[in-house]
């Protein structure tokens, strides 16, 4: 674990640290501590030395210590919104413990089964770039590549990654039209990217060692009538690399795709940097944290859509209509349901936040106990919608 | 709702027994529970709605606000709702909100520091809520348990937290803000409330060391007198002095020497408290300030000052009436060392000149001055040079006030 030298004892440091910008070119703290800490040698601003590609003339590896989703989501954020990639690029390279990573528009409920996910303990998070879900374990290593807008190219990443497994594995990884890394037809990597306006990164999964039968389960979510118009998942046969070749492993992947970014340009740093992301090393990570794993991120920024019911039925009796993960309105058609219980069905769940506090009211309402048996398939996915739930 | 009140009162205090059951037809709002920091929500911006910071240098006071704002709602009915933490956001009002027709307002103002140890301190908030309080009740605004406000603050930084300018010239504003919000145009006690704070990150308010400042002092203005409310901190106190304000600039001075009486005894100094650093006619020298007679606002900078120099124990502290005869003479005789004005945003604020029925008294400027020791020894404590309890950590929930 990283400690945070005390600037006083480092005398030029006090008056670089009264004019200190903290904004989006933050200087790392330890930048102004000398060279003796992990970061020390990264300088923002290093005027440009020639290199293989594009006059890049600084290539960085960062693996990051921490196997919590929202802490690595929110350490590529931060570094997305703080770095400046005009004269360098970056390969930050992550694992997760189970965990489940939707694109920014799509919706949660119609993903993956939240009971299931609840019950298995595997985390939900929505991640900033757009494209389809995927489910994370340890097995599986994600590499964010970063660079300027204008240097961004995904095949080119996408082709590093495939040659230096190649040469070490002799795996015989092509890259499809939709860009994913296949390996004997299956599919063993996902990609997705965020461009700005001066940064872009792009992103991409590979399936190493993934536990495949908890990912079919998880990524298999149950019909419960949802009508929307967020970006659907595009399910795709998958292999673990594992499968094909018994001595590959996640950390091994980590050093030969580090090494083999860091030889392609004529930098100095040669190491790779394993970083803890904390708020001493990345100020203002704290916050990108609590945003990654708060329920208005993860289910409130859900696309409106509309739950019929029953499902399957040509005329559905009841329609709920979620908008920022909140029923925002309740039609009763087609005068089904008595006029008694669809007031206090009402009355329990307009307005009402699809979490925890609905799912107890709905638990000990007396609604349900008074309507009819077929209700009960109402209240169960009521339920199945209100399992929402932050790690 | 009455036999609560009864219990209330019988658990606090036997002869107020009566006094409860009197006036129980009448809400009082404090019977409601206070909100508690367990009840906190917290709504965090998304990644896409955090804002990028300004540049140190380019920090205007007040121009700025954080990310995320407190907010708890009050209603009559049902008392306190649960606090909550959120994006900036405008707030919705009625038009006919209370607020907007009968400046039924109070605010407070504190501050936060990142010292140079890395953590981050506030500065006695306990005094601010105390006093916020007592404005409260005199706003007929209902009343909430201080130390619960101060876990809800805390947390509010510390999500904030990178919005403290890692400066030890700048420092984070506090801004709790109460205001009513019932949508009745009658003028009576409120029936709903928002209670709420806003973060401003904010540089130093002399920027390049100190810049004593001249004041215009004509008793014709009178920003409070007895019986009125000028000890409180209601926004409405401090909308007529903006106009004097822009005069006393007209006349080239900066800021507004208040005056009350017909013996015009200097009160405070724009939005500061006043302080004399004399010699009295007994040879001693003495720090002076106006009492807490209800003409001053309890600035806890003032509280602060005068402590620390009491702890000195090197001159004599006494809070009493000043007047500008008392001024003059002094001046005339030489024995007025230093005249300074205290608040949050400035800690400290030396005076040049004071501009009073035609004449202008120059001070001239002190060798050894105590408001620059005033300044260095609460710096010192902001920034945790100094280990003092006045400067409470941010981050320790545990302590209860």
């Amino acid at each position: 674990m990283q400690t945070a030298q005390h600037k006083s004892t480092c005398p030029s440091v006090a008056g670089a640290m009264a004019t200190l910008r903290y904004g989006h070119t933050l200087f790392f703290r330890q930048f102004f501590q000398g060279n003796n800490t992990r970061l020390g040698n990264i300088n923002i601003n290093t005027s440009g030395i020639h290199s293989l590609n594009n006059n890049v003339s600084k290539n960085l590896v960062f693996v990051s210590n921490s196997t919590n989703i929202f802490e690595n989501l929110a350490l590529e954020d931060w570094l997305y919104k703080n770095f400046d990639f005009e004269k360098q690029s970056l390969l930050f390279m992550w694992s997760n413990t189970p965990c489940v990573v939707i694109g920014r528009h799509q919706n949660p409920w119609v993903e993956v089964n939240l009971k299931d996910m609840k019950k298995n303990g595997v985390l939900l998070s929505r991640r900033n770039s757009g494209g389809g879900t995927v489910y994370h374990d340890t097995g599986n290593l994600n590499c964010s590549f970063f660079s300027s807008r204008a240097r961004y190219n995904r095949r080119s990443n996408l082709e590093y990654i495939c040659q230096s497994l190649k040469s070490n594995w002799n795996l015989d990884l092509t890259i499809s039209q939709r860009e994913d890394i296949v390996l004997n037809n299956f599919k063993v990597s996902g990609t997705a990217s965020k461009l700005g306006h001066k940064n872009a990164y792009h992103h991409c999964t590979l399936l190493v060692d993934v536990d495949s039968s908890m990912l079919q389960k998880i990524l298999h979510a149950s019909q419960i009538g949802i009508k929307c118009n967020s970006t659907p998942s595009v399910r795709s046969p998958t292999l673990n690399l594992r499968a094909i070749c018994s001595q590959i492993s996640v950390d091994e992947i980590i050093q030969v795709l580090g090494n083999y970014f860091i030889k392609n340009s004529s930098s100095q740093c040669c190491d790779l940097n394993f970083v803890n992301p904390s708020e001493e090393n990345f100020p203002g990570i704290n916050v990108l944290k609590l945003s990654f794993s708060n329920w208005h991120w993860i289910y409130g920024k859900t696309p409106s859509f509309v739950v019929n019911w029953p499902f399957g039925y040509q005329k559905p009796e009841l329609q709920i209509v979620v908008q920022y993960g909140i029923i925002e309105s309740l039609h009763i058609l087609n005068n089904t349901i008595d006029r008694k219980y669809s007031e206090k069905l009402t009355e329990l769940l307009l307005h009402q936040k699809l979490d925890n506090n609905l799912y107890n009211s709905i638990i000990s309402s007396c609604v349900f106990k008074n309507m009819k048996d077929s209700y009960s398939n109402l209240k169960e996915i009521l339920l199945l919608l209100c399992s929402t739930s932050v790690s | 709702m009455a036999f609560r009140g009864l219990i209330l009162s019988v658990r606090l205090h036997p002869q107020k027994v009566f006094l409860f059951q009197n006036v129980r037809s009448v809400r009082d709002a404090s019977t409601h529970q206070p909100f508690q920091y367990s009840d906190l929500e917290e709504k965090i911006c998304t990644p896409d709605q955090l804002h990028p910071k300004p540049e140190t240098s380019a920090l205007v006071f007040g121009k700025y606000f954080t990310d995320h704002m407190l907010e708890v709602s009050w209603d009559s009915e049902k008392g306190w709702a649960k606090p909550i933490i959120s994006p900036m956001h405008n707030l919705q009002l009625h038009p006919g909100a209370k607020v907007l027709h009968y400046a039924i307002e109070l605010f407070e103002g504190m501050k936060a520091y990142r010292g140079e140890d890395g953590r981050l301190r506030l500065f006695r908030p306990d005094r601010n809520m105390a006093r916020m309080l007592n404005t409260a009740k005199r706003s007929s605004l209902p009343t909430f348990d201080a130390s619960e406000m101060i876990k809800c603050i805390k947390r509010l930084i510390q999500i904030d937290k990178e919005w403290i300018p890692h400066s030890t010239t700048s420092s984070l504003y506090i801004r709790p803000t109460f205001i009513a919000t019932d949508p009745s145009l009658g003028v009576a006690s409120p029936n709903q409330a928002l209670l709420y704070v806003l973060l401003c990150p904010v540089g130093p308010y002399f920027t390049s060391g100190f810049k004593p400042i001249s004041l215009l002092a004509d008793p014709q203005y009178v920003r409070s007198w007895p019986g009125g409310c000028g000890a409180m901190k209601m926004g409405a106190n401090y909308a007529p002095t903006i106009y004097i304000q822009k005069q006393s600039e007209l006349l080239g001075h900066q800021q507004v020497l208040w005056l009350y009486g017909a013996d015009h005894q200097l009160t405070e100094v724009g939005t500061m408290n006043i302080f004399l650093f004399m010699v009295n006619k007994d040879g001693e020298r003495e720090l002076v300030t106006p009492p807490l007679d209800g003409l001053i606002l309890p600035g806890v900078t003032r509280l602060s000052l005068l402590e620390l120099a009491r702890e000195w124990k090197e001159f004599r502290v006494v809070e009493r009436t000043v007047t500008m005869a008392e001024v003059i003479e002094a001046h005339e005789e030489n024995r007025l060392l230093e005249i300074f004005g205290a608040g949050t945003a400035c800690v400290v604020c030396p005076i040049a000149s004071i501009s009073y029925q035609g004449r202008a008294f120059n001070l001239p400027p002190a060798e050894s001055s105590l408001s620059q020791r005033f300044f260095k020894t609460m710096s010192d404590i902001h920034y945790g040079r100094l280990r003092h309890p006045w400067a409470v950590d941010i981050e320790i929930f545990l302590i209860s006030y």
